[in-house]
């Protein structure tokens, strides 16, 4: 920096020479420096002596060629960039009033000298995989300190280079395939000019390389080497139980050993097994898969460059699996599906371990992989498709009242799909058959979808539903997985399996089960749970567990969609929860049976026109039928209690429509289940509720229960729309969500991305 | 049996079964079962009923083999039809073996020899156990009689006893309760006798209270009677019921529970004393609770307050 008080004086030529001129203090930051240099001139402690008020402007001619290049500028400063060696005279004109003083400076500007690169690599030779440090740290540059100097490397000084300028001068590279190589350094300092350098030959011989998309971008690369050989969170590549049927023929891709081609390609994960033309038919190469679960669960295919295709590992395969050593006289591609999903006994997790033996020397590497879990969506999930059966067959029970309320008011994004009465002798219970779910795994651009829905333990026979996912659903992109079969009990089915939606912790939502030992209402002993091999394998995809068990052992069929349901909040505010647990509430169904008998209207009737119509004041007076709703009631609350702590629930996260419970005899035992239609039992489909019309007493021309319903559900932006299952689906101990299943949209969010 | 005289006023069986009957002052021990054909004799007047009986749902493979457990249940169905009570009582005593159960081709084809039989025994099960349970729910003054035989009768099976015996709590029929209690404290099955805890939680008269707060304190007591007892308080004390058993009897059956949270108790039955106390809504419950100083006390103040509301 420099500080200049004027030496230049001028006289105003309006106000005639004897007023002092304005003192001009300049100072340049710097005054002197290699190009190109930028430099600030601050005028702003120029004064006028004879008016120290005056309003002071400044004028800058850079160069000191006469010309000023800025106009008068009352900030008294600027800035300016010397792009060219030389030694500049800049002139600075302060103006007060008409009275003007001016200053000359000097400003240095020394030519720039580009840097010279320097670069080192070691060491210089070994067999790929090759681990080299690469230094590039004697870089110099005669105007600047080397700290500053960035550096950019080309591994293999294909005039791509592979790094961004940093001015770290060490980095580390892997040369993962054999050959010759150079690095090439490139140096730049502050101005732009650049030096290269390249450095000694790296010899790389060739070793055992394979390869997958441990980075989970779609795509296999270089990048991929980075920590292939065991599968975490952060790194890993993933693949899927090929359970669809590309080809259509009935069965799922995984259980035949054909490769399908086409779509079915896209359901297998690639490994590339890279080419080592020093391999000679003498040599040994060979692919491991480990652990011995995995090698139970998965098959993989070998196409070589060459185009053959055949099968390298089937499941049950043990040991190493041979490939013909000259096939490496290209890139190999492996293609691997899964056979299983995750179980108890297998955590999905796959290590290959690639082998190569020549010359007595052995050399492997290997990649981790794990397969897809099966993941269930929740009501917050945009519907796809919406499964019901259509019965029309008076022999059958018929549910067009129902059917036909789909049909008309279904959105219309979403496909009906309508299983068929007599194929499977009218069992309506599409819920209780399957679980809608799906697996991904990374591609491009995301991730691949393929649905796959649990078949749940319910051996209805061939002339039930039990083959309707396994045959009829199934298809490209649609499959299926079944956990086995264990314990034999309607918990098990589809409608005891609830998610609850993303929360914390949950990104993917929680699998809410029922069962328990808490026994009857009345305090009988009694326990009943999901079958342990479908829990077990539920609580093996990990992602949305492990899952949370509340009772329902207390209920004739003992599923937790009789007493609870996810359903949106589509109005929620900033900070409060989208969705809602929508609870039976005995409760509420009795106070408001009660207010219309305090009104005076206890004879008002109760699924009016039902063969099992009754009055208000008929269930207000069945002693034992209100005793059960407190029990029931209680029971709900223990329910609540253990969702409001699993689920970091608040109050205000629940809503209660009204449902009274009976009892069922069933050998010596009183189970629960819905007196009248379980109206939280209800069908999302996005904004659009099916929701089962309670038949509760008429008021003033409004179903109170109706009413009640449309209170709490409305006002979170949801339409309701109320249907008739009376006979066709309450009176045989359902309601609308288990005769139904909503196939939904997967999670944006991919699952190894937690 | 004991021997047991059920007093009920006979102009109110004179409005249900024995309109056309001779005029009887009670129904008792000694002739129930008159009283009972007389009732059968009242509905085989009327039309329709044999029909409607006849074609229970619950029990047509053609139905209950669509509904969501596959499983034959009259119960409800029985209930909500409101038959006669003779109706009832004239199968159930009279005509059982007779019952035209649905025939051979209302099973689906690919329902084999064995499961056939298997349900054939399932469904007469599920009518007997339906039928006890709709009688207890008739109101009949015979009912109470009619249950007491079939809660002691050693031939019937133990789930059809176990429905009569809660059914019979149920129908608070005067001294129902010291057949209950007799059952209660026997040496029998536990199924039987957690059931005739759980219809002693239905009666809820003194000696069903009193009997229930003993078993619920007896220290040597199986855990699965232990909790039918306290589940059978919960009954008695029952925010809803409270009305027909009076404030008094009820708030005994809460207090009792609330002291059951500082005993030994409590470790083992948490959830279940919970419920049960919860389910009282009671404001005496609340405030004792409220005294007593434990994590599952103040869990159920909350669920209590809750209730209170």
């Amino acid at each position: 920096m420099n500080r200049l008080i004027g030496t230049l004086a001028a006289c105003g030529l309006a106000v005639g020479c004897g007023a002092p001129e304005p003192n001009v203090v300049v100072t340049t930051t710097p005054s002197k420096g290699v190009a190109p240099v930028a430099v600030t001139f601050d005028a702003t402690g120029s004064n006028d002596p004879d008016d120290p008020r005056a309003t002071l402007t400044a004028r800058f001619d850079f160069d000191g060629d006469g010309t000023f290049e800025t106009g008068p500028l009352t900030e008294l400063a600027a800035d300016f960039v010397y792009e060219v060696a030389g030694t500049y005279k800049p002139i600075v004109e302060i103006t007060s009033g008409e009275r003007i003083g001016t200053a000359q400076l000097q400003i240095e500007v020394q030519p720039n000298t580009a840097p010279t690169g320097v670069v080192t690599v070691t060491p210089t030779n070994g067999r790929a995989p090759h681990a080299v440090t690469v230094d590039a740290s004697g870089v110099t540059d005669p105007n600047e300190d080397a700290a500053t100097l960035a550096v950019r490397f080309d591994f293999e000084s294909d005039g791509t280079f592979d790094t961004e300028f940093s001015t770290t001068k060490t980095t580390n590279h892997v040369f993962q395939r054999s050959g010759e190589f150079r690095v090439t350094v490139e140096v730049q300092d502050h101005a732009g000019a650049t030096g290269t350098a390249t450095s000694e030959p790296i010899t790389v011989e060739a070793g055992a390389d394979i390869d997958v998309d441990t980075n989970r971008d779609g795509i296999i690369d270089d990048a991929d080497d980075e920590a292939e050989d065991v599968w975490t969170l952060d790194s890993g590549a993933t693949f899927l139980a090929n359970f669809d049927d590309d080809d259509f023929d009935g069965q799922r891709d995984a259980d035949d050993a054909q490769l399908e081609g086409g779509e079915d390609l896209k359901d297998f994960a690639r490994v590339i097994v890279h080419q080592n033309a020093e391999l000679t038919a003498q040599d040994q190469v060979s692919v491991t898969v480990t652990p011995p679960a995995a090698a139970d669960a998965v098959r993989i295919f070998l196409t070589t460059s060459g185009g053959t295709i055949r099968t390298l590992h089937e499941p049950g395969d043990s040991g190493a699996r041979s490939i013909d050593p000259t096939d490496l006289a290209g890139d190999v591609t492996l293609l691997l599906e899964g056979t299983e999903t995750r179980s108890s006994a297998w955590d999905g997790t796959v290590t290959l371990t690639l082998s190569m033996s020549s010359g007595g020397e052995t050399l492997t590497d290997a990649v981790a992989l794990r397969v897809s879990p099966v993941i269930f969506t929740d009501n917050m999930q945009p519907a796809e498709r919406l499964y019901v059966m259509r019965i029309d067959d008076r022999r059958l029970g018929p549910n067009l009242e129902f059917y036909t309320a789909l049909q008309r008011d279904i959105p219309t994004h979403v496909e009906l799909y309508t299983a068929d009465q007599y194929e499977y002798l009218g069992d309506r219970w599409l819920q209780d058959n399957m679980q809608t779910g799906y697996q991904s795994m990374a591609s491009e651009g995301g991730q691949a979808v393929m649905k796959t829905h649990l078949q749940t333990q319910r051996p209805t026979g061939p002339r039930g539903l039990e083959p309707f996912l396994i045959s009829e659903a199934l298809g490209a992109d649609r499959g299926w997985a079944y956990p086995g079969r264990s314990r034999d009990t309607s918990l098990n089915y589809g409608g005891n399996l609830e998610v609850a939606p993303p929360h914390d912790g949950y990104p993917l939502g929680r699998v809410i089960i029922g069962g328990g030992e808490g026994g009857t209402l009345d305090g009988r002993a009694y326990s009943d749970t999901m079958g342990e091999l479908q829990r077990a394998w539920l609580d093996a995809q990990e992602i949305q567990g492990p899952s949370i068990e509340v009772a329902s052992e207390w209920l004739a069929v003992g599923h937790i969609d009789e007493i609870f349901l996810f359903v949106p909040n589509r109005n929620a505010g900033a900070g409060e929860r989208p969705w809602k647990v929508l609870f039976a509430s005995p409760d509420l169904a009795v106070e408001i049976l009660e207010t219309i008998a305090d009104d005076g209207a206890g004879n008002t009737q109760v699924f009016a026109g039902r063969q099992t119509q009754t009055t208000v004041s008929q269930i207000l007076g069945n002693t034992r039928l209100m005793g059960y709703q407190d029990s029931a009631q209680a029971k709900i609350d223990s329910i609540r209690e253990v969702l409001t702590t699993s689920l970091q629930l608040t109050p205000d996260d629940i809503i209660e429509v009204p449902v009274l419970y009976e009892w069922h005899p069933f050998d010596g035992l009183n189970f629960a289940a819905a007196y009248n239609p379980g109206i939280q039992n209800l069908i999302v489909l996005d904004d659009f509720l099916f929701v089962p019309d309670p038949e509760g007493p008429v008021v003033g021309g409004l179903d109170a229960f109706q009413t009640a319903t449309r209170q709490v559900l409305e006002p979170m932006g949801l339409t309701v729309q109320f249907v008739d299952i009376f006979d066709s689906y309450h009176l045989n101990l359902g309601e609308a969500h288990c005769g139904t299943e909503v196939e939904g949209t997967a999670y944006e969010t991919p699952w190894w991305n937690q | 049996m004991k021997k047991m005289m059920f007093t009920v006023a006979f102009s109110l069986v004179a409005s249900t079964a024995f309109a056309a009957g001779p005029k009887v002052a009670t129904v008792d021990q000694s002739n129930w079962r008159r009283a009972a054909s007389h009732a059968i004799a009242e509905a085989q007047a009327q039309p329709d009923v044999a029909e409607r009986l006849f074609a229970l749902r619950g029990i047509d493979p053609r139905y209950y083999l669509r509904d969501r457990i596959q499983n034959p249940s009259v119960s409800a169905e029985l209930r909500r039809m409101k038959l006669p009570a003779g109706a009832l009582f004239e199968v159930y005593l009279e005509t059982f073996d007779a019952y035209p159960f649905a025939s051979a081709d209302a099973y689906p084809a690919h329902v084999d020899a064995a499961e056939r039989a298997r349900l054939r025994t399932v469904e007469r099960s599920a009518l007997r156990q339906g039928l006890v349970d709709a009688i207890g729910a008739s109101g009949h003054p015979v009912a109470p009689y009619l249950l007491a035989d079939v809660v002691n009768d050693a031939r019937e099976t133990l789930a059809t006893r176990s429905i009569a015996a809660m059914a019979l709590g149920a129908t608070r029929g005067e001294k129902a309760s010291t057949v209950l209690t007799s059952v209660a404290t026997s040496r029998g099955p536990n199924a039987l006798r957690s059931a005739a805890i759980a219809g002693l939680g239905e009666h809820r008269d003194a000696k069903s209270v009193g009997t229930l707060i003993a078993l619920a304190n007896a220290p040597k007591l199986d855990d699965e009677l232990r909790a039918a007892a306290i589940t059978g308080l919960g009954a008695v004390a029952s925010k809803h019921t409270r009305r027909v058993v009076g404030a008094e009897r009820a708030d005994q059956a809460a207090i009792a529970l609330v002291k059951l949270f500082s005993t030994p108790v409590a470790d083992a039955n948490g959830t279940r004393l919970v419920e049960a106390v919860s389910r009282t809504g009671s404001r005496a419950a609340y405030d004792a609770l409220k005294q007593v100083d434990t994590d599952l006390a103040r869990r159920a103040v909350r669920r209590l307050a809750r209730r209170m509301r």
